[in-house]
């Protein structure tokens, strides 16, 4: 496998806040990678620094050989990033409708409907309720709603912070169905934040450890999970 | 008769103006207080392209909203982005529109001062009435605003529904990060709202002195008026400033006049106190505005 995104050396914050101190990952193509660790550690902090809503201080993001870590926000959609935010995820007073042509915004506008089709193939349930306003849906459909938005600008990498929280336990197994779904269907590549360890660890193919904003760890999801010293000081699991 | 002339020509005006400010406030955030001397900018551009080039004020409508987009774009561009672009507050950046509008005000005197004792124009006191023309028994002005208020509310309308820089606007109202992180240049779209404010302004600058004495400082004994159109109409449609600008100005005209009436003339210096009024009443008992409370009776 080819790589797709390569962090060297990364140091970034907010402001003179300083939060995420020397980071290096790497994801390749078709690959699902899984950061982990506790709360405050940076996990949010690493995606936004990706899409440069975060202040990166020094250090490379290298995506498909292209350096990205100068560019403006609104220009990372046009490098193939798709991002699934925890919060503030759609647009509430926008039907569902708009809200994909949203996710749509850096594509040419005759391929708009072509891709809402290819979108609505993979997350069906979305296509029930396009015409509603997206404030009016519940958590979980809010969260497909989010997530087909998220693939509509045709990404190579989806960035996917945290998207069961909040939600039922129902719901939390559909989102997780719709990524693993996504995953063996598109061969998508993903970084993927998730508080569930067994949702994820069930869906990605590689780990890595954040705490206190340094990387501790990286590997293969077995291996951190029979490491019981790592999972009980920071994820709280024996 | 000329009452009710005056409060619906005044109206449309006051629509106008409060437009510009409803679209800055619903696109970026920001209650721009400096939008009352770009309305008296655009007075200005007609004051002075009138003078010198000998036409009707409405010949230069255009010249007036291209100028006074510029520099609302400007004031935008040079005063609020970098400010903003370092996390300033919502209170932080109305201070800021404050120090602008001071700043706009001395030039504008300057350049009155500059108008009257250069070429001897009476560019500290002017009215336009003399070059209106008049349609079905009124005065054009009265048609004119009203096609200008309805011509912006439509077309701005239609962009925002019907256009993909439209829905860009309306995202980046609701949620300016994730519009960021969906493709939206941000700042691009804030600077285009900021220019299409401006110009609406400018449009209600350079009709106002054709019923209305006109001064350096006429934007800004407004602005208040224009606040309490804005927040009134409520920022969640853009036909809110329409019909508040009917509201307010009918209310402080005819308000006005019935008042004087039961007490005296006394009270009547004292009219740009019902839209104050109007703005208490609404922050208490109808913060979302009019639209705002149209929209959830219906949702």
């Amino acid at each position: 496998m080819s790589q797709l995104l390569r962090v060297q050396d990364l140091n970034a914050g907010y402001g003179a806040i300083h939060v995420l101190f020397d980071i290096n990952l790497e994801c390749d193509q078709g690959q699902a990678v899984a950061i982990v660790g506790p709360n405050g550690s940076g996990k949010t902090t690493f995606l936004n620094s990706i899409f440069r809503l975060a202040d990166i201080f020094s250090g490379r993001v290298v995506l498909d050989g292209k350096e990205i870590q100068r560019e403006k926000a609104h220009r990372i959609t046009s490098y193939g990033i798709g991002y699934l935010r925890q919060e503030g995820n759609v647009f509430p007073g926008l039907t569902v409708e708009e809200n994909l042509k949203m996710g749509a915004f850096n594509l040419p506008g005759k391929e708009v409907k072509e891709r809402m089709d290819e979108v609505l193939s993979l997350i069906k349930p979305v296509e029930v309720f396009l015409r509603r306003t997206a404030g009016t849906l519940s958590g979980g459909e809010r969260e497909m709603v989010a997530l087909a938005a998220a693939l509509m600008c045709r990404p190579k990498l989806l960035l996917l912070d945290e998207p069961t929280s909040g939600l039922s336990p129902i719901a939390s197994a559909q989102i997780a169905e719709l990524v693993k779904n996504l995953k063996d269907k598109t061969h998508l590549s993903m970084l993927v934040i998730e508080q569930n360890l067994k949702i994820m660890f069930d869906i990605v193919d590689k780990c890595y450890l954040l705490v206190s904003g340094r990387m501790i760890f990286s590997g293969q999801p077995e291996e951190l999970q029979s490491d019981r010293e790592l999972m009980r000081t920071y994820l709280g699991l024996s | 008769m000329a009452s009710f002339i005056d409060a619906l020509t005044y109206s449309a005006l006051l629509g106008l103006m409060g437009f510009g400010l409803t679209l800055i406030r619903r696109t970026t955030g920001v209650w721009n207080v400096a939008h009352g001397e770009v309305v008296t900018i655009g007075a200005y551009v007609a004051l002075t392209a009138t003078s010198f080039l000998s036409h009707s004020p409405y010949f230069f409508l255009p010249l007036a909203f291209i100028v006074c987009a510029a520099v609302s774009g400007i004031i935008f561009l040079a005063g609020i982005e970098p400010i903003r672009a370092k996390g300033a507050s919502s209170m932080l950046l109305l201070v800021v529109t404050i120090a602008i509008s001071l700043i706009t005000i001395a030039a504008i005197n300057i350049y009155a001062d500059y108008l009257q004792n250069v070429f001897h124009l009476a560019s500290k006191n002017f009215l336009f009435a003399r070059f209106d023309f008049t349609l079905w028994g009124q005065m054009g002005i009265l048609w004119s605003a009203w096609a200008a208020l309805g011509a912006l509310t439509v077309s701005y309308y239609l962009m925002l529904q019907h256009t993909r820089l439209g829905l860009a606007l309306r995202a980046l109202a609701e949620q300016p990060a994730l519009a960021i992180v969906m493709g939206a240049n941000v700042k691009a779209l804030s600077f285009l709202s900021w220019c299409l404010a401006g110009g609406a302004a400018g449009l209600a600058g350079c009709l106002f002195p054709m019923r209305f004495q006109c001064h350096p400082g006429v934007g800004t004994s407004m602005i208040a008026t224009m606040f309490a159109v804005s927040i009134f109409g409520g920022i969640e449609k853009m036909y809110g400033p329409l019909f508040a600008g009917l509201v307010l100005g009918f209310a402080q005209i005819y308000g006005i006049d019935l008042i004087s009436s039961w007490i005296g003339p006394g009270v009547i210096p004292f009219k740009d106190l019902i839209p104050m009024i109007v703005l208490l009443l609404t922050l208490q008992f109808l913060p979302e505005g009019l639209s705002g409370f149209v929209g959830r009776r219906r949702g």
